[in-house]
């Protein structure tokens, strides 16, 4: 055999060889060094290395966590509803009813430059919108729908029309990509046989583009749980749990920030394995 | 035979033919060569350049507020075997990566350095290398913490500055400093600032008729201990030891009388960067905040009057500082100490100035000449300017006549000293005269009346139980109503 | 049905308009003379384009043109991305590949690739400045690629599983069974029929890391990234329409870069 075979042969193990390296150089190696350090004993400033389960417990038991760990998934949850209801219309329309290759690159295209403005200042643009003395305001006590300004600002709404701003391509890009794999035969051949409309919508284009919708809400959802630092400013101080993993990392509190992140880490990872499950993209890969 | 060549021309064909011109495939292939000539042309005009070699390489951790590049350069220009090799981070995290790798970074600044030291990864310096570092020229507070603040406060102060009793050896060389205490807008708060003179109280901030317009910094350190101090100005509560210090008991004391604040709503807003919080200043969304002293600078700046309160109970000093990390490298120790020390010099206390923090070590002749005797005086003394305030309004805002005929009140609150006091920065003659009756008069006072004032400082401690305090700041603000 | 059609397509419209909104806002805020960074607008400008710096400004009221760390952040940006981009799309498709056939312990593989987007960024960056201090490691560009790549290629992973051809094996192991030779198979079957996904993913990789924040301050030394240099700029001086002006700089570049790439896609066969 020569080498080109061989390679052939291994190519399965070798292929992942890099990037199992890199994942181990840079996540497993690290958290194999933060997970022992959640069980020290923190008496500050300094790290007592001996055992306690007290980060996790005091954590666990503390009056505050189910209020945090409410907001934080609730939030994401409900931004990735959100993002779905406005993105799947969209990525829908995209693919099924605008004809010209051309105007759907350039429409995905579109969506793309806004993303890379930095964060910090499109989000301080919405001040010109949501503010009491924002356009939206504006437009609602000229109009004289409402006598006196809404605080929209610093509330979950604001914070649910930033993320939506913000992480609706993410929902777009994956429910679009799956929905360009539908043959369109299918949907022509369940229109002849004289299915109803919805019911070829439903049976074929939303069920074939579940993987997709399942991606973006991955997508969507880890995102938001990333994104700490919108909630804290323009939610009304609503507290998530990125933050307080941040606030107490920033302030050398290390052990309680890595039992939080340790509890924040089995969370998302039973969501995603719940959400891969059911969305069934597995399924798809592992077709043999 | 006849196979295999038709399969070789179907590969050599391109795959696209269906519309004139050139196919995408070339488009590909011209744009891959146009990159790939650019590339190749980056590459060689790097190689071709002389690579400088600088004798010695100082590594820097910190972030351009205290170190700017300006700074660099000037320092580069007036050493030249010294390069400096700046790492900018998040003011919040600067102190995470410097604890975290100490060997990392030689020179670094920072606002919270109590973990350091307790740490013990700062090399001292002797403070004869620090010649700015003297009696009578540095502000009072560093030589003699024990004069201004109860024992166990100045105890602590002394911990983080001085390596010894005798204050004879450095932990770092401080950079800036200042007073603090909160920014109001006086179109919605019917208050004013007027130099030595008391204005308001710490408990505006929950005063029911600015519900949803107050912004508190998002730490919980900074709020306990303001909130501990006007308990302990008022006393209501006594505390065993300095109100930046708190017990567990005093934490959870102290965190109940907030919890009634933060559950009505009153306030809804936590800010960490400071570009967040003049943004909501400035567009007047937040009327009151517990915020740095610029903020009220810039909103006047995007002509919006705001002042920084004088408050009862007194401002906290703060300072921030540059210190050596033992782990860092030693052949750089004597450049490190230079540019540390450097940060006390004219070229970046110019900067400083420019947000009005003051110098640590403000009593030197080529300060005081370079400000003239108005803007010091002005800057340090509390006294008034030279000309009167409706005057300075002509000379400040040119194009806006709607603020020349304005109440004083809110005249006062839109002086900018970047203007009026220009010849520090670039080098005209400053004005003479006298202080007039209607001058404006810089917030907070002079630094007497401070010292008078001051009962507490905040910056660069943090308490010995931070895990209380920021476990209870988390509880307050789970604790707002959504 | 026409209707409803036409509904969808005003639908789209308005959406982006709303995506659009900020961005135009900054866009216009760029002009505005006085330093709010708020509606109204008061007068029109382009100092914060290109005004002569007279010396001492704090960086916030230097003008774009003349800061040249804005440039130096800008350049750090373009490199970091482009450099995760590309290492992004290779390791994405190698692992998508590999994870299809039955391999022993799949399941956990995949999961494994997984955690570097689900372990929280704070965790991420400060574990990472543990392991370079304990073993004595300088970070440089490379430290920030790595660490943007190992958050970015889960991203990408997912996107290429969602997606993956169901046949693609079929055609493998029937041009196997031809006796082409792996390479020829990857290059002319696998490649073509992946080609989207591969573009997809790099493109994700692209714009994921361009504003990562967080992991990248951890590991960065000097200026850093664009984001990094306005997020530190910011936590220490005030929003003014400067940053408005780069926004717009950046948003005007990329739409020129994505027009010409749009450009170039759209003159294919696929109607993709």
């Amino acid at each position: 055999m020569n080498l080109q075979e061989i390679l052939a042969k291994h190519s399965k193990y070798l292929l992942l060889v890099p990037g199992l390296i890199i994942s181990l150089f840079v996540v497993i190696i690290p958290l194999a060094i933060l997970i022992p350090i959640s069980f020290y004993k923190y008496r500050f400033p300094y790290l007592i290395p001996e055992f306690t389960l007290d980060n996790y417990v005091k954590y666990l038991l503390s009056e505050r966590t189910g209020t945090i760990l409410l907001n934080t998934f609730g939030l994401s949850t409900l931004t990735c509803l959100v993002c779905f209801a406005v993105g799947y219309p969209f990525a829908y329309t995209l693919a099924f009813k605008i004809k010209s290759p051309k105007v759907r690159t350039y429409i995905t295209s579109l969506l793309m430059v806004p993303f890379l403005i930095d964060w910090s200042i499109r989000t301080v643009a919405w001040i010109s919108i949501l503010g009491e003395r924002g356009l939206v305001n504006y437009f609602l006590i000229t109009t004289g729908l409402s006598s006196t300004p809404q605080k929209l600002l610093f509330s979950p709404i604001a914070l649910i029309i930033i993320w939506l701003q913000t992480y609706t391509l993410f929902m777009i890009f994956p429910i679009y990509l799956a929905m360009q794999r539908i043959y369109p035969d299918y949907i022509w051949s369940a229109q002849l046989l004289r299915a109803p409309p919805h019911r070829v919508h439903y049976e074929i284009i939303f069920k074939l583009s579940r993987p997709g919708i399942v991606t973006g809400f991955i997508f969507v959802f880890v995102s938001t749980l990333g994104d700490f630092v919108t909630p804290s400013l323009w939610a009304g101080g609503i507290q998530t749990l990125g933050l307080s993993i941040a606030s107490y990392a920033g302030n050398y509190l290390w052990p309680q920030a890595a039992a939080m992140s340790s509890i924040m880490l089995i969370i998302t990872l039973a969501a995603l394995i719940v959400l891969i499950k059911v969305g069934g993209i597995k399924k798809l890969v592992y077709e043999r | 035979m006849e196979e295999s060549k038709e399969g070789e021309k179907y590969e050599k064909e391109p795959l696209i033919k269906d519309k004139k011109g050139l196919t995408r495939r070339q488009y590909l292939a011209i744009a891959g060569g146009a990159i790939a000539a650019a590339a190749a042309g980056v590459a060689a005009y790097y190689l071709t350049q002389p690579a400088p070699k600088p004798k010695k390489t100082i590594r820097y951790l910190g972030h351009p507020f205290w170190l700017p590049e300006d700074g660099i350069a000037e320092f580069e220009r007036t050493r030249p075997n010294v390069k400096v090799e700046a790492t900018y981070v998040d003011f919040y995290l600067v102190g995470e990566r410097q604890l975290a790798d100490p060997s990392s970074w030689d020179i670094g600044g920072s606002g919270r350095s109590r973990p350091l030291v307790t740490h013990k990864l700062l090399k001292e310096i002797p403070r004869e290398m620090a010649p700015r570092w003297q009696e009578g020229r540095a502000i009072d507070y560093f030589l003699h913490a024990d004069k201004y603040f109860p024992y166990e406060m100045a105890k602590r102060f002394d911990e983080l500055l001085w390596a010894d009793k005798e204050r004879t050896k450095l932990l770092g060389v401080p950079n800036m400093c200042g007073w603090e205490s909160q920014n109001y807008l006086p179109e919605y708060l019917p208050y004013e600032e007027k130099g030595d003179q008391v204005s308001m109280s710490f408990e505006e901030l929950w005063n029911p008729d600015w519900k949803g317009h107050v912004a508190l910094i998002d730490e919980g350190f900074d709020n306990f201990s303001r909130f501990a101090n006007y308990l302990d100005y008022h006393q209501q509560m006594t505390f065993s030891g300095p109100i930046s210090n708190l017990t567990p008991e005093e934490v959870k004391a102290v965190a109940e009388f907030m919890r009634p604040i933060f559950e009505s709503g009153q306030i809804k807003s936590f800010w960490s960067k400071y570009g967040d919080i003049v943004a909501m200043m400035s567009s007047k969304e937040i009327w009151l905040s517990v915020s740095w002293v610029p903020v009220s600078l810039d909103c006047r700046k995007a002509g919006v009057p705001a002042y920084h309160a004088t408050i009862v109970e007194g401002p906290c000093f703060w300072y921030n500082l540059s210190m050596l990390s033992k782990q860092g490298n030693p052949d750089v120790y004597n450049e490190a100490v230079d540019l540390a020390h450097f940060h006390l010099e004219l070229t970046i206390q110019k900067l400083y100035a420019k947000q009005l923090y003051t110098s640590c070590a403000p009593y030197w002749d080529d300060l005081k000449e370079a400000m003239g005797k108005e803007f010091f005086d002005w800057f340090h003394d509390g006294k008034a300017t030279y000309k009167p305030i409706d005057e300075i309004m002509k000379e400040i805002w040119p194009d806006k006549p709607e603020f020349w005929n304005l109440p004083e009140r809110l005249q006062n609150g839109l002086f900018l000293p970047e203007i009026y006091f220009k010849h520090f920065w670039t080098g005209e003659p400053p004005r003479t005269g006298t202080p007039h009756p209607r001058g404006n008069k810089r917030d907070l006072g002079s630094i007497a009346f401070k010292h008078q004032i001051t009962r507490w400082f905040l910056s660069p401690d943090l308490p010995d139980y931070n895990d209380e305090y920021v476990s209870k700041w988390e509880e307050l603000k789970a604790s707002i109503p959504v | 049905m026409k209707i409803l059609d036409n509904l969808l397509k005003i639908f789209v419209i308005v959406f982006i308009a709303f995506i659009y909104l900020p961005a135009f806002l900054v866009i216009l805020l760029s002009f505005e003379k006085s330093s709010s960074i708020a509606l109204p607008i008061t007068g029109f400008t382009l100092d914060w384009y290109i005004k002569k710096p007279v010396g001492y400004e704090t960086p916030a009221f230097i003008s774009l043109y003349y800061d040249h760390r804005f440039w130096d952040a800008l350049r750090n940006s373009v490199y970091v991305s482009f450099a995760t981009a590309l290492l992004t799309g290779l390791l994405v498709t190698a692992c998508a590949l590999a994870l299809r056939h039955r391999v022993r312990g799949r399941d956990v593989l995949f999961y494994v690739l997984l955690l570097g987007f689900i372990v929280p960024g704070v965790m991420m960056g400060l574990g990472n400045t543990f392991l370079y201090s304990m073993l004595g490691l300088e970070k440089s560009f490379w430290s920030v690629v790595l660490i943007n790549v190992a958050y970015i290629v889960p991203f990408g992973l997912i996107l290429m599983m969602a997606r993956f051809d169901p046949d693609l094996m079929e055609y493998e192991q029937a041009a196997g069974a031809l006796k082409a030779s792996p390479l020829n198979v990857f290059r002319t079957i696998t490649l073509p029929l992946i080609r989207w996904e591969v573009i997809s993913a790099t493109i994700f990789g692209f714009l994921l890391s361009w504003g990562e924040l967080i992991r990248t301050q951890f590991m960065l030394k000097g200026t850093g990234t664009l984001s990094v240099f306005i997020y530190t700029q910011l936590s220490v001086y005030p929003l003014t329409p400067k940053w408005y002006a780069a926004g717009t700089l950046i948003s005007v570049i990329a739409f020129i870069g994505l027009a010409i790439f749009a450009f170039i896609l759209s003159r294919g066969p696929r109607s993709q």
